[in-house]
């Protein structure tokens, strides 16, 4: 069920009356109630793949025991690569097994060679590239002796299995998260209420930004061939706040849910797109992607701390490997290749560190050299999202192509002006509200808290009522599909 | 947490009670707007369908006679629509009722209680009576949100101009210069008759109902009422299933619902729309003109 569907309306009070008032006798109680839940929810989608995560929650939970039983390294070595057979390899088989065979087969055409096979087009379960990625935190970190094992199966995959983060993250590391699931859980109103809070910004993020923007984002994407230069400019700018909007407005809504049950997530976006720099901006975005592959992948291949060729190596293969989670397309690895090109230079110059204050910390507005290298950020990433929303790599090269041609100058086209402007409206709306709100959590954690009730009640019963109005458009959330 | 349920409780309470009286206060004035007249004491003869009727029959041609025909508006519909006309316009007399081989099939009840209620359902809202609007709004919970917002813009448009609400349709038909196309004549058949590539549309004891009612309806009111087929295609009314076009004949042998039958009326190509079974703008003046020869009127 989606987050703004009435579904999940209903399942959420429902959930939280149970787990506060009557499941509230032990934690063990709490968490059968999470558990189950969470299975429902997951199950709505689609419940032929309720097995697939419980296997892997299954096998990680044993791997972990195991890990705990046996000393010898290189038995641990072992159970360490199963975890990793086991959950990559579902990753494998339902994400790109049909990318691999038709990549395989345009390799032996172009040898000559015609090879006869089947595609199997298989439906990718939902939430898959989250959940092996939160199991196998546990099985490394248990490894690595960073993190003891559990013996309280319930726990793990109620952990495993959390509804609010299951489907689109924020991917939590074992170290955080778990624990909260062997702990009392206290109802806190100031963290339940902004939690409420920071539902609200995401319905609007997600209701209202992403699904107004998604309008033009497929029109102009599907027709690109038709349309002028500055229309494809739009286009992709648009789809920057519809990704931005979709994806922070379901963390936001997931960690905010979370909270309404005494659970403490990780920031996942951090505003991103008032980044000074591109290594900012990776600090700033899918902050629990990120985290997850410098600490998993990067770190381990030696991080920036080797030299040479290696330091460009390592680079080019996080970036690279962050693409290729995201799809099983070539327009996603060369996504990630561009960004790691974007990174490089500062990276080289060690320069990627610059940029670690607040942004404009002592004043309100950004100075002329601030705004500068926002806008010169923004550019950089809204050009590499080209690469992410186009159906291929042939159609990424003719959306740049038509970009950089004469028609640029033409005027650019809108089914609607009217909805245009509006749409416009909601993004110069977002951004100045997080502007305002940078050096929160989420935008809305002090906007307006100092005034007036009724002036800040009327603000949210707003919100509201846009995000009703503009709701029921049914555009599903974008990393659903990862 | 009893200060938390207290501040949810306020904050969501204050609101509700506003919007539901609101709403309750908007349809209020809509269905007051809409019970007036609209169309003028001079109108005598209504013609009232879906589609079929919306595009074949040009009132302008006709003398006090208004076409109230709108786009996939099935006979359930159809009939809340002449109740609510009969009910404030004393000077109709005759009604033509524009039915199909299609009019007695589960068809169209995509667009009472299927996927494509929540775009057309809504625009008859104000005309239901409350049973029959909390059944719309069951069969469209899931789609609550954009059910709400269609209700609200159609009665926004009543209250504006009430002779302009969605409901009431109106001749409309612009396609020039088309002609009949098999192709299109195929998918057409497929569209309105197959459920599935090999099974029928069942029939519809709503849509039948729904006929009954106008008929009675009309007999209470003192209202002759002529059921008129639209001229279709020599190659799509051959196509037309047998059984569909046997419901049809059987239900006006037993109902006595007089009838005229210009579904096998032989016209040039150019008469009709690529689908075959609507006519173009040119088809829609012959058929007029026909009608009023045959009427004398």
């Amino acid at each position: 069920m989606l987050f703004n569907s009435l579904d999940f309306a209903i399942f959420l009070p429902i959930v939280f009356c149970l787990y506060w008032f009557v499941f509230n006798k032990s934690i063990r109680n709490q968490n059968y109630l999470i558990l189950f839940v969470s299975y429902l929810f997951y199950g709505w989608w689609d419940w032929r793949f309720l097995s697939l995560i419980l296997f892997s929650t299954i096998v990680d939970f044993s791997i972990g025991q195991k890990l705990l039983e046996h000393k010898n390294t290189k038995t641990r070595k072992h159970l360490l690569l199963l975890s990793l057979f086991v959950n990559i390899g579902l990753l494998g088989t339902f994400k790109y097994y049909d990318f691999f065979l038709d990549n395989f087969i345009t390799a032996f055409s172009f040898f000559g060679s015609e090879i006869q096979s089947s595609s199997l087009n298989i439906i990718l379960p939902v939430g898959i590239s989250f959940y092996t990625f939160q199991t196998l935190s546990y099985t490394i970190d248990i490894y690595k002796n960073k993190l003891s094992p559990t013996k309280d199966f319930v726990a793990f995959a109620s952990f495993v299995s959390f509804f609010p983060q299951l489907v689109a993250g924020p991917i939590e590391k074992a170290k955080n998260l778990l624990p909260q699931f062997k702990e009392k859980r206290s109802f806190n109103y100031n963290s339940a209420i902004d939690g409420l809070r920071q539902i609200l910004w995401g319905l609007f993020k997600k209701v209202v930004i992403a699904d107004s923007c998604a309008e033009y984002v497929n029109f102009i994407f599907n027709y690109s061939e038709y349309q002028h230069g500055s229309t494809l400019i739009i286009g992709a700018l648009f789809f920057a706040f519809q990704i931005y909007g979709d994806f922070s407005g379901y963390s936001d809504i997931a960690i905010g849910t979370s909270r309404l049950f005494g659970f403490k997530l990780m920031q996942n976006f951090n505003f991103p797109y008032f980044s000074r720099d591109i290594a900012e901006f990776w600090r700033r975005w899918h902050i629990s992607l990120s985290t997850w592959f410098r600490d998993y992948l990067y770190i381990p291949l030696g991080g920036s701390r080797v030299e040479g060729y290696k330091k460009i190596r390592n680079i080019f293969i996080i970036f690279i490997v962050s693409g290729f989670w995201h799809g099983a397309n070539w327009t996603f690895i060369v996504w990630g290749a561009l960004n790691a090109i974007y990174f490089l230079p500062l990276m080289l110059t060690k320069k990627n560190r610059q940029n670690l204050n607040e942004i404009s910390e002592n004043s309100i507005f950004p100075s002329l050299k601030e705004l500068s290298s926002i806008i010169l950020t923004f550019s950089l990433t809204v050009l590499a999202w080209i690469f992410f929303r186009a159906d291929n790599m042939s159609h990424a090269i003719q959306y740049i192509s038509e970009i950089f041609s004469a028609s640029i100058i033409e005027y650019p086209y809108f089914h609607s002006i009217r909805e245009a402007v509006v749409t416009f409206f909601w993004i110069i709306l977002l951004i100045i509200i997080e502007w305002f709100g940078r050096k929160n959590l989420h935008a809305l954690e002090s906007f307006l808290i100092q005034s007036n009730k009724i002036i800040r009640h009327g603000f949210y019963y707003l919100l509201i009522c846009v995000i009703f109005w503009y709701s029921g458009k049914d555009h599903q959330f974008i990393y659903f599909q990862f | 947490m009893e200060k938390f349920l207290k501040n949810l409780w306020t904050f969501s309470l204050y609101p509700t009670i506003a919007c539901i009286a609101s709403f309750y206060i908007f349809t209020k004035i809509v269905n007051e707007k809409s019970s007036r007249s609209i169309v003028s004491k001079k109108v005598h003869t209504v013609f009232i369908g879906d589609s079929h009727i919306e595009q074949a029959i040009d009132d302008s041609i006709l003398k006090n006679s208004i076409n109230l025909g709108a786009s996939c508006e099935a006979l359930y519909f159809s009939y809340y629509k002449l109740k609510n006309l009969l009910e404030h316009n004393n000077s109709i007399y005759k009604v033509y009722l524009g039915i199909g081989y299609h009019s007695l099939s589960n068809y169209y009840n995509r667009f009472i209680y299927g996927d494509e209620s929540v775009i057309i359902a809504p625009i008859y809202y104000y005309l239901l009576p409350i049973k029959e609007k909390s059944k719309l709004v069951y069969h469209n919970r899931n789609k609550l949100t954009s059910l709400t917002k269609t209700i609200i813009k159609e009665g926004i448009q009543i209250i504006q101009n009430p002779k302009k609400g969605n409901y009431i349709g109106g001749f409309n038909n612009t396609f020039n210069k088309t002609k009949a196309q098999i192709s299109f004549m195929d998918d057409r058949l497929d569209y309105q008759y197959y459920q599935t590539k090999q099974t029928l549309f069942e029939f519809s004891k709503s849509n039948e109902l729904a006929l009954k009612n106008i008929i009675q309806l009309c007999k209470d009111k003192n209202i002759e009422l002529i059921g008129l087929l639209t001229p279709t295609h020599k190659y799509y009314f051959n196509k037309i299933p047998t059984s569909h076009k046997q419901k049809l004949k059987n239900f006006i042998q037993q109902s006595g619902i007089q009838t005229i039958d210009l579904s096998q009326l032989d016209l040039k190509e150019d008469n009709y729309l690529p689908d075959g079974d609507h006519l173009s703008k040119k088809g829609a003046t012959t058929i007029t003109i026909y009608l009023k020869n045959l009427t004398g009127k």
